[in-house]
């Protein structure tokens, strides 16, 4: 912590002493808050996924910058004082660019809000911009806020996450949490799975949930993994189907403020249809 | 074989196919729900028996046949003990067609595009066979020949994977290297059904000829056999039902070479018997190793390549081992 600190302040004091911060990004997830907290000219490169559609919602903001595919050598040649990574990036990669003195910061896939909050105010405090990290994240708390379900009379709809392969996410991560806010039972935290996991096809038909929500943000479907999501077991469910993009929610950020509003509209809209067939 | 052992073949296999019907994610009345899904009744549980574990258990039976069938073919036609599809790269090239086809999208423009790239693959491979081992091979250069086909196949898969733009394609090759049964539906059934059957059926009615062909070439000439005519029926009819069988479950190895050889002795060696039984010794065997791939499924599954060659592969060590002494 103290050498966090450390680097915090000498980060400071060298803004003062040059003119201008230069950094990159090497991830996706770090381009949107890049994009969002540092002034346009301290950006000297982001990931080549901000420019795919399919993946990034900042296409058109990203559009200005030079554009790099995560390589050591046209980082280096950059010359930037500050990386963002992701959690995945290439350590071997990682690694040749601290030994060049630059300083590296990882992003981490939040677990929660709060950790989404912390991880912004702290790129916030790195890039020397913390009044505007502070602004951001009182702007999403806000919204939140007003999106949050407050009162769970009735029953609780229950929703299937599921994307290429099964792929789900249960207890203790972000987006169960926005389920939560959007008074939605996770169907993944309700079968036990925790973090990361995969719903098979028979746990789908066998719990039949009164929603789900396929994954398919991607035109390119031709893969086994999104094959599955075609599955005759999945197209006789009789669960409402609700968009979620893959864009919608792929990284921490602003956009799981529209996730939540996107799920607290769909739980709305089922709790109708269960007023409208009480009164038939 | 006698109906007694045809019989008991059969219960077999229906218990076999029952174990595997009520292996599953979830827990299933399976008769309750086949009664269930025969009356029209729709429910969750007759979705699960009809749309997810039938067709599981359906594309076992068929891919498990052919294979045993097509490996028995092939040792017969080329007689050579080695000669199976998965060793000399027929099902290799049989996954390369498929997957050029499935990722780069032609799959998605009709049914029948998936399992003819998966046929026109096997098709190439077992020309390509013919043509480095020749006819009287021996068992080197079938190897030999067998070794650079299957290389170069799996070189083309990684290849074709990795030039396809889909984010999932490259780590798939698991998949079609391994094979594997999960998550196929009545649509993949539907999709190589014909193909295995229409090549089964061409293998079986050369059976005669692998008789004859047995005694040797100017045996079976003699007795009327066209040589070009019914090698070309055989290797058609691996062609297709390989090609077909691989481009809905991946590459499972194994199966065409141990099975022949585990059931040759029981029908005496005699080509025509064998392909039949080892048709139905193959279903078995894959639905027991689809079994297995189920009960120590721990989070992911495991690849059914992994479970027959953990079986297979020791037992054929065990084989080798036994008959060195009378080959060599």
């Amino acid at each position: 912590m103290l050498r966090a600190w450390g680097a915090v302040l000498l980060l400071l004091l060298s803004v003062q002493a040059s003119a201008q911060l230069r950094i990159a990004s090497i991830n996706m997830c770090a381009d949107e808050l890049l994009l969002l907290l540092a002034p346009p000219e301290a950006i000297v490169s982001l990931s080549y996924l901000s420019q795919d559609p399919q993946y990034s919602r900042w296409v058109e903001a990203a559009k200005a910058y030079p554009l790099n595919y995560a390589g050591a050598e046209e980082i280096l040649a950059l010359q930037p004082d500050i990386v963002l990574a992701g959690q995945y990036s290439d350590p071997m990669v990682l690694r040749l660019l601290r030994q060049q003195g630059m300083t590296v910061y990882q992003m981490t896939r939040p677990a929660k809000l709060s950790a989404m909050f912390d991880e912004a105010q702290h790129i916030g405090r790195l890039l020397g911009r913390e009044a505007q990290a502070e602004q951001l994240v009182m702007g999403w708390q806000q919204a939140i806020d007003r999106l949050t379900v407050k009162q769970q009379m009735g029953a609780m709809p229950s929703m299937a996450l599921i994307g290429p392969n099964g792929f789900t996410e249960g207890k203790g991560s972000l987006r169960d949490q926005m389920l939560q806010l959007a008074g939605i039972v996770n169907l993944a935290t309700a079968l036990g799975i925790e973090g990361n996991g995969e719903l098979s096809l028979e746990q789908l038909v066998a719990n039949s949930p009164d929603m789900i929500a396929i994954e398919d943000g991607t035109d390119n479907q031709h893969s086994l993994a999104q094959r599955l999501l075609n599955h005759p077991a999945i197209e006789k469910l009789a669960a409402t189907r609700v968009r979620l993009p893959a864009n919608l929610w792929t990284c921490p950020g602003p956009s799981y403020v529209d996730a939540l509003a996107t799920l607290t509209k769909a739980r709305n809209t089922w709790r109708q249809s269960q007023v409208a067939a009480l009164e038939q | 074989m006698n109906n007694k052992s045809l019989f008991i073949t059969l219960a077999g296999l229906a218990a076999l196919m029952f174990w595997h019907l009520s292996l599953g994610g979830s827990q299933l009345d399976v008769i309750a729900a086949l009664q269930a899904g025969w009356r029209g009744e729709g429910s969750a549980a007759t979705t699960i028996l009809y749309d997810i574990r039938l067709p599981r258990m359906w594309l076992a039976v068929s891919v498990g046949a052919v294979l045993g069938l097509s490996g028995a073919a092939m040792q017969s036609l080329l007689r050579n003990p080695l000669a199976d599809p998965g060793l000399v790269g027929v099902s290799n090239f049989a996954a390369l067609g498929a997957v050029v086809s499935l990722y780069f999208g032609w799959a998605a423009m009709a049914w029948w595009v998936l399992p003819l790239g998966g046929m026109l693959g096997a098709c190439l491979a077992v020309v390509a066979i013919f043509v480095l081992a020749g006819l009287q091979s021996n068992g080197l250069s079938l190897i030999l020949a067998g070794v650079a086909v299957n290389a170069l196949a799996g070189s083309l898969i990684a290849l074709a994977l990795n030039f396809s733009a889909n984010p999932y394609a490259m780590s798939e090759i698991v998949y079609w290297l391994l094979g594997s049964f999960a998550n196929r539906s009545a649509v993949d059934v539907a999709m190589a059904l014909p193909f295995m059957l229409l090549g089964g059926l061409a293998i079986l009615f050369s059976k005669h000829f692998l008789d004859a062909l047995s005694l040797g070439e100017e045996t079976a000439q003699s007795l009327g056999y066209s040589l070009l005519r019914y090698r070309g029926l055989v290797i058609i009819g691996v062609a297709l039902s390989v090609g077909a069988a691989v481009s809905v479950s991946g590459n499972i190895g194994f199966v065409g070479l141990v099975v022949p050889h585990l059931m040759r002795p029981l029908v005496k060696h005699r080509p025509s018997h064998l392909l039949t039984v080892s048709a139905l010794a193959g279903a078995g065997f894959m639905l027991l190793a689809d079994i297995l791939v189920q009960l120590f499924a721990v989070g992911q599954e495991l690849k059914l390549g992994v479970v027959t060659a953990l079986v297979g592969g020791p037992f054929f060590l065990w084989l080798i081992w036994r008959l060195r002494r009378s080959y060599v």
